[in-house]
């Protein structure tokens, strides 16, 4: 699994204009689809916040839900320098939101293994604010890709 | 709203009741760092206020075929049914706006671009 290969700069937003929750969800939803498409999965990433924030704490959230109207993963990420208003679990603003749409039919799973990649990079990326550096999103997904190679070579 | 888009609302909060429904699904996502409430209860309502703007025969359909098959909407990708995989008849696709039914396997079509 290999977060780098899956992010487009044309969908990495290094300088979110919302604050809260909702409006963030929005902004990155709108990097993927429109109108009314848009609508239907806004409202199902908030029925899925309400079970639980996916803000995991240290600033980084990771929205998620599958969709009727995707038919691959779907990545977006967004960057505050801010911070979001996010109801984290650990009640801290959020500054970098990775949004995931997964198809409904999906054999290998890639969904949760996109999940858990995301959270594993996120422990590397929070040090030493590592994530605020890239001033592109084409050095944003270069960083994530040397990070990722750090960490397989780790295993 | 459409019903076609209210069926793939309904489709969709369905997916999610199921996914983190059950507790052994619930912590494959646990596991990874997400918190996350049994969600039968919390979006039951939801679910509720949702299925009551569908008209009655349209919902006994959509709950009939979810009988039948796991997924009761299957989309059309470039004139194709993804739910049997069969060409659908091309004056199909002047009508997207409308609820229809894959004649061959029987469940509600979308169309996705
Ligand atoms: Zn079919």
């Amino acid at each position: 699994m290999n977060l780098s290969s899956l992010l487009v700069p044309e969908r990495v937003n290094l300088s979110l204009r919302s604050k809260k929750k909702e409006s963030v969800i929005k902004e990155l939803v709108g990097m993927i689809k429109s109108g009314k498409d848009a609508d239907v999965i806004i409202s199902t990433l908030i029925k899925r916040e309400q079970l639980g924030s996916t803000g995991i704490g240290k600033g980084i959230a990771i929205p998620h839900c599958r969709s009727l109207l995707v038919n691959r993963l779907e990545i977006a990420v967004g960057r505050s320098a801010g911070g979001i208003e996010f109801d984290a679990i650990d009640k801290k603003p959020v500054y970098l939101v990775f949004l995931v749409i997964a198809p409904p039919q999906d054999p290998g799973n890639q969904y949760l293994l996109t999940l858990g990649r995301i959270v594993q990079l996120s422990k590397e990326l929070v040090k030493k604010k590592l994530f605020m550096e890239p001033q592109s999103p084409k050095d944003f997904i270069k960083l994530i890709a040397r990070i990722e190679k750090l960490i397989d070579r780790r295993k | 709203m459409k019903e076609i888009e209210l069926l793939i609302r309904l489709h969709d909060l369905d997916l999610l009741l199921k996914e983190l429904g059950s507790p052994e699904r619930r912590k494959s996502f646990q596991s990874i760092g997400f918190k996350i409430k049994d969600p039968t209860k919390k979006l039951a309502q939801a679910r509720e206020k949702l299925a009551r703007k569908i008209p009655k025969p349209l919902l006994a359909r959509y709950e009939r075929i979810r009988q039948r098959y796991e997924r009761a909407l299957a989309p059309v990708i470039g004139g194709i049914c993804y739910g049997c995989f069969i060409r659908l008849p091309s004056e199909m696709s002047t009508r997207r706006d409308e609820v229809q039914s894959c004649p061959n396997c029987g469940r509600i079509i979308y169309w996705l671009e």
